[in-house]
């Protein structure tokens, strides 16, 4: 069509100015895009923590506090499980495996969690992923350690180090366990979860290294050296919590019942998908005021765009008046200035996920390894289509602008042409 | 017998009421006839010009182009007997500078397929007929025609526009200032030239200009004075 060639053309003519709004669009979309892909990588990340576990029990609390603590290892359980109760539901036919969980003690400000070999085995997080080791191997002795990816990062523990764990949480414990230090035999890859920042020795582990304390204070002049230990029934007496994987899904709301109705103590079982959309929803303030900032982000590319078409529109002027006198209609000339809006657009916009395809290659390994974030170039979700598509109808609205500026001048203007 | 080709009735326009910027009382323009508007700035040229194009309406009176009335046709139907009856040759800045000398001058026929057939009645092709009025307007050498206009001179880029008028043969050719930025004697050469072609295709020429030395080369000459009436019902 003629007056898409001449559109084409009188843009090439201005290639360098266009040029310059494509790239105005094109941060913006990659910022809007970006921020999105971010926010719901975030979200994905966070769901998937944990997955492949049915139920998680632990003393009745709230859902969201058990699964805080149990899972992100953020806070403390107000009252623990006792062993012999969670012996009891392990053993329930319908129960496949089960997770013990003992937390309350760290090491240099990252949790220590006392759990057994079943944590390599049955722990799944993402879609069904396992734990993998990066070097070494599970605990096998007493005082071994295996080491969370950030945890072996940041503190610099190579295989075969020795590591000594301190009592409650901080940095700067005053009281350490350090008659009993753990050497490090297993560090897992990372895998963007609370897990990277734990440290991980059996439950008879932690019961040894509280054998000489009572109600948290180390008895004086009764210290139990870590041979004697060795000696003794490290059967831990009680423990946080514990996961639990059943033979069939069928089953979950009937043992999820039961465990509720638990007599001996009060227990309470969760589904953790459940509790985890509850907390994410907890979380949707943060996550709306990204969306909110790119948006705005977008606004400022688009009052650009604006910026731009109605600056050439001056110089333009001349061109309009001439077209006029050719006999071009008002429309054809509104056409003409909303379909080089919506041309740039389309150019920003695809420059833009570009660079932001670029971007996400360049920067995976490091979102990967620091904000435990795993961005892939995949093609566009729908939510990021409609963001798209948004765009470029903001980006005709805008051409819009112009274009009946342009039709007023032309009346205004009649067949003389002022410049 | 053929209507005339400019009828104005009574004719005055003004922008906002009370302030009359154009009163003609009469003036008949037969086909082929060359007429010289004369007038200072101010004098209306530019409304006269903008009420023969139908980009506005009259205030007052008629203005009948090829025997239609101007106000009878509603803005898109003025658009289009403009696009296929008028063409336009401004003072300066007359082509697009994006497009080569040959876009230009095709520029016509883009929108108005009156014209278009009627270069096709009687040239193989658009472009040789292009090509044609180049030439005849002394831009010889093919290489000048795939040029980008503002490489030419000004007096070379007068006679693209004038190429760009003439194509498709409308029946009337506005001009409006054309040779203000020209020396007197490539001036002298363009409205020779002009004239020439025009008379060729039995065309009729209103020329507007300040210049009073190219009134001997046309037919008539209608001299607007600077109107200031006050409204008169």
């Amino acid at each position: 069509m003629a007056m898409l060639s001449l559109a084409l053309k009188s843009l090439r003519n201005r290639a360098g100015s266009a040029a310059l709004t494509v790239l105005t669009i094109a941060i913006s979309v990659m910022l809007l895009i970006g921020v999105e892909q971010v926010r719901t990588e975030a979200r994905t990340s966070f769901a998937n923590t944990l997955s492949g576990t049915d139920l998680i029990v632990g003393a009745r609390t709230g859902q969201t506090q058990l699964l805080l603590y149990s899972v992100f290892h953020i806070g403390n359980a107000s009252n623990n499980v006792g062993w012999d109760s969670y012996r009891t539901i392990a053993a329930h036919p319908q129960v496949e495996w089960t997770i013990p969980l003992l937390l309350g003690d760290s090491h240099r400000g990252f949790r220590v969690l006392g759990t057994n070999g079943d944590y390599f085995r049955h722990y799944r997080y993402a879609r069904d992923r396992n734990l993998v080791f990066s070097s070494g191997q599970p605990f096998d002795d007493l005082f071994e350690v295996v080491l969370g990816a950030q945890v072996a990062r940041e503190l610099g523990y190579q295989l075969g180090q020795e590591a000594v764990i301190a009592h409650g949480m901080g940095n700067t414990s005053f009281v350490k366990h350090d008659d009993k230090p753990f050497r490090v035999v297993g560090i897992l890859a990372p895998t963007a979860t609370p897990i990277d920042r734990t440290l991980m020795v059996s439950p008879q582990a932690i019961q040894a290294i509280h054998l000489d304390w009572q109600a948290g204070v180390k008895l004086p002049g009764n210290s139990v050296s870590a041979e004697e230990a060795r000696e003794q029934d490290l059967t831990p007496t009680e423990l946080t919590a514990f996961m639990v994987g059943l033979k069939s899904r069928m089953s979950t709301f009937s043992l999820q019942r039961s465990i509720n109705n638990y007599r001996k103590e009060p227990l309470q079982a969760i589904l953790p998908g459940v509790a985890l959309a509850e907390l994410w929803s907890l979380m949707g303030v943060a996550e709306q005021a990204l969306l909110v900032i790119s948006v705005a982000v977008v606004f400022s590319g688009l009052a650009g765009l604006l910026t731009v078409l109605l600056g050439s529109l001056n110089e333009r002027r001349r061109e309009i008046a001439i077209l006029r006198s050719l006999g071009a209609r008002p429309w054809q000339l509104l056409s003409l200035l909303t379909f080089e809006a919506a041309l740039l657009t389309l150019l920003g916009s695809v420059l833009g996920m570009a660079l932001l395809y670029m971007g996400i290659a360049l920067s995976q390994p490091l979102f990967a390894q620091w904000l435990g974030l795993q961005l892939d170039v995949s093609l566009p979700s729908a939510r990021q289509w409609i963001f798209l598509a948004l765009v470029q109808a903001a980006g005709i609205l805008t051409g819009l602008i112009p274009g009946w500026r342009a039709y007023r001048y032309s009346l205004a203007d009649g067949m003389t042409i002022r410049i | 017998m053929q209507s005339p080709a400019i009828e104005i009735d009574r004719l005055g326009f003004a922008w906002r009421p009370g302030t009359d910027v154009l009163n003609i009382a009469e003036l008949s323009v037969q086909r082929g006839e060359r007429l010289f508007v004369q007038g200072r700035s101010g004098s209306g040229k530019s409304t006269l010009l903008s009420l023969m194009g139908g980009i506005v309406v009259p205030t007052r009176g008629q203005i009948r182009l090829l025997g239609q009335s101007m106000q009878e046709l509603g803005a898109a139907a003025r658009d289009r007997f403009r696009a296929d009856h008028l063409g336009v040759i401004f003072q300066l800045f007359n082509l697009l500078p994006y497009l080569s000398v040959l876009e230009n001058v095709l520029l016509p026929c883009h929108f108005s397929s009156v014209r278009r057939q009627r270069v096709l009645a009687r040239a193989s092709s658009l472009e040789d007929e292009a090509v044609r009025l180049l030439q005849r307007l002394q831009l010889t050498q093919p290489e000048l025609w795939g040029r980008q206009v503002s490489q030419l001179s000004i007096g070379q880029q007068q006679r693209v526009a004038a190429a760009r008028a003439l194509m498709g043969g409308p029946e009337i050719i506005i001009a409006d200032e054309p040779t203000s930025a020209l020396d007197a004697e490539s001036r002298d050469a363009f409205v020779d030239l002009l004239l020439q072609e025009c008379a060729g295709q039995g065309t009729t020429v209103l020329f507007v200009s300040h210049d009073a030395a190219l009134a001997p080369r046309f037919d008539r000459t209608l001299v607007l004075e600077t109107v200031r009436l006050p409204e008169v019902v």
